[in-house]
């Protein structure tokens, strides 16, 4: 009888351990809806200063140069370094948030992104 | 640890690996379907996107564009980022896009979904929380050799919640579940086994402790058509076969004690018929010797006062008359003298035709324990066909008693004794032959054995007259006997008896 009890106090435990499980479901730091958008270009660097940031945008034939009002100065950046610019628009302008080379990741070398799956074949559009 | 606890445990983990696997195909399953459902949706607004993109007008400004895809962003809530890449063999360019979250696209991927022009999506975890990465191309590029691919990301959070939630449910009702099961379990497997095991148990117990009549009862729980009802029948009918068996080796012990009694009582009989017979040799000795020692002098004595009474003239009539007085005296006590011969004589013999086979097996069951207790192995041989004896069974059972007891003697540390029955044709007499393999007869004792009262024993009781009278008994039946020994090789003592025509006996016993 007494084994028995331990039987159902460890099945109680188990289910507890569930609910609490079950409970602490993965929680968001902050909801994704209340983030800033950011956009973001690339294109090569025809002219950095501390505050101002100018690129060359090619896209489809059409280039295209863009400014951007630099928050903190991006030091190893420099004239021709072909970069990735996260922007935001204030007051008219171009605010870069974030300046980062675009090194072909071949040479970065950065750790498994995480295994991509082929699309199932008869998955369709859900309008179509 | 009981069955009924181990079938539990067994039950317990054989539920639990397979609602573990089955919750586990479950959660995949609804994980693959809703994976399903977000790629349709990432799908549309990949295609979407793409479409613009292939449409765009460039002259209004590639910020244009940009904005486009952060309205696009923004008008969803679920909508983590979108990007848009040009990819021309290995190389990959990356062309405009917007997003909530930053996340880096890793080119292999690009290059294989351009090269196969196929979609394909992979699990992101980004800093908000779990989200979907489809990569999508239509097979259209700029130029020739590019193609473009739109990469969609959606957040997955309520997903990972709702696998999370069904997991939980699954769980809990899964616990819940097995615990109803283990508790049913528990119950049933009380009932169906824990309580026939016990009432049978304990009728094996009882059925132990002795109590032979103890039977399992075939009442509830113990039904008779189920398996605890075939253990029980078969073990009911084998308590009933071992009652049996007990009761039958009971009356065989009884059986064997009686025939041990009787055994015993006959030893015992036996052992008086010979002390019996020995006090009375002795006492035939004795008395001979008196009635020899007196008899004479009373003779001597009678003769004497007759030849004194013949001459009567010259004796006074008082003298005559006590002479006439000394000779009735003397006659009386020569009467008296007879008279205690005639009874200390040995009684008569009785003769009968004997199975000499028969005289050895009556007479060796008799002392079989006595030789098995003083380790001597006994052989008999008899001659086959051997005619039967005419004598008397009790003097000479007496006689073969007597001769074994020698041979006992003879061997203290144990030996072997050889019974033996043939026939002599030259001296026309049946044999029978006690042989020891003791210490023998010194040929200075030899010349004596047959002495009544001789003995080489010092020991007080009736010694010496074991061989005296089995040459009585023998001298009855008109035989003689043979002593044959060696010392330390042993003796081997033969009687013969005349063979007799017993044809006339025998078919008259017929």
């Amino acid at each position: 009888m007494r084994r028995l009890l331990a039987i159902v106090l460890g099945f109680s435990f188990l289910a507890a351990s569930a609910f609490v499980y079950g409970e602490s479901a993965p929680k968001g730091e902050k909801g994704p809806a209340m983030r800033v958008t950011r956009m973001q270009a690339a294109g090569v660097v025809t002219e950095i200063s501390a505050a101002l940031l100018i690129i060359e945008r090619k896209v489809m034939e059409q280039v295209e140069r863009m400014e951007f009002v630099l928050e903190k100065p991006a030091a190893k950046i420099k004239a021709g370094d072909k970069v990735k610019v996260s922007y935001i628009t204030r007051d008219g302008k171009n605010i870069a948030t974030k300046v980062t080379a675009d090194i072909p990741q071949k040479a970065i070398k950065k750790g498994n992104p995480g295994e991509s799956k082929t699309v199932p074949g008869g998955l369709k559009p859900a309008g179509k | 640890m009981t069955v009924r606890l181990r079938l539990m445990i067994v039950t317990a983990l054989g539920l639990a690996l397979t609602m573990a696997l089955w919750g586990w195909i479950q959660l995949r399953a609804l994980d693959k379907l809703l994976i399903e459902q977000q790629l349709k949706r990432l799908y549309d607004v990949a295609e979407t996107v793409n479409t613009y993109y292939q449409h765009f007008p460039t002259i209004r400004g590639l910020t244009a564009l940009d904005t486009t895809l952060k309205d696009h962003v923004q008008s969803d809530g679920r909508m983590a980022r979108i990007d848009i890449f040009s990819v021309a063999g290995g190389d990959v360019d990356y062309v405009a896009g917007a997003g909530r979250v930053f996340y880096e696209w890793s080119e292999s991927p690009l290059v294989e979904v351009a090269k196969n022009v196929k979609p394909a999506y992979l699990k992101i975890q980004t800093e908000v929380g779990p989200a979907l990465g489809l990569m999508y191309t239509s097979g259209w590029g700029e130029k020739v050799g590019r193609k473009v691919v739109v990469c969609v990301i959606v957040f997955s959070r309520a997903n990972a919640e709702i696998l999370s939630k069904a997991q939980y449910l699954l769980m809990s009702s899964s616990g819940g579940l097995l615990l109803v099961i283990m508790l049913i379990l528990a119950f049933s497997y009380r009932w169906i086994i824990d309580w026939p095991l016990k009432v049978i148990i304990e009728a094996i117990d009882q059925f132990h402790a002795g109590k032979y009549t103890q039977r399992i009862p075939m009442v509830r729980p113990i039904r008779q058509k189920d398996e605890w009802g075939q253990l029980a029948f078969h073990f009911n009918t084998m308590a009933e076969e071992i009652e049996q068996v007990l009761a039958r080796n009971r009356e065989l012990n009884r059986q064997l004690e009686q025939r041990v009694q009787e055994a015993t009582h006959n030893v015992v009989q036996l052992q008086k018929q010979v002390d019996q017979m020995q006090q009375l040799t002795a006492l035939g000795y004795l008395t001979a010797n008196l009635a020899h020692d007196l008899g004479t002098p009373l003779h001597s004595i009678a003769g004497l006062a007759g030849l004194l009474l013949e001459r009567a003239e010259g004796w006074p009539p008082d003298v005559a008359r006590k002479l006439e007085l000394i000779i009735q005296q003397t006659q009386r006590l020569n009467t008296t003298i007879q008279n205690v011969r005639r009874a200390t004589r040995l009684p008569e013999p009785h003769f009968e035709v004997i199975s000499i086979p028969e005289l050895f097996g009556d007479t060796l069951s008799l002392v079989e324990p006595q030789l098995q207790r003083a380790n001597i192995t006994v052989s008999l041989h008899t001659e086959p066909n051997i005619p039967l004896l005419y004598a008397d069974r009790d003097r000479l059972q007496t006689a073969l008693f007597n001769l074994i007891q020698n041979g006992l003697e003879a061997m203290p540390r144990g030996g072997a004794l050889a019974l033996s029955a043939y026939t002599v044709p030259e001296r026309h007499a049946l044999a029978l032959s006690v042989k020891d393999s003791g210490c023998g007869i010194s040929p200075t004792v030899m010349e004596r054995v047959c002495e009544p009262f001789f003995s080489t024993h010092q020991d007080e009781g009736m010694r010496g007259l074991g061989l005296s009278i089995v040459q009585d008994i023998v001298k009855i039946h008109g035989g003689q006997v043979e002593i044959k020994s060696l010392p330390e090789e042993g003796s081997e003592i033969i009687l013969y008896f005349p063979m007799v025509d017993l044809s006339g006996e025998q078919a008259g016993q017929s």
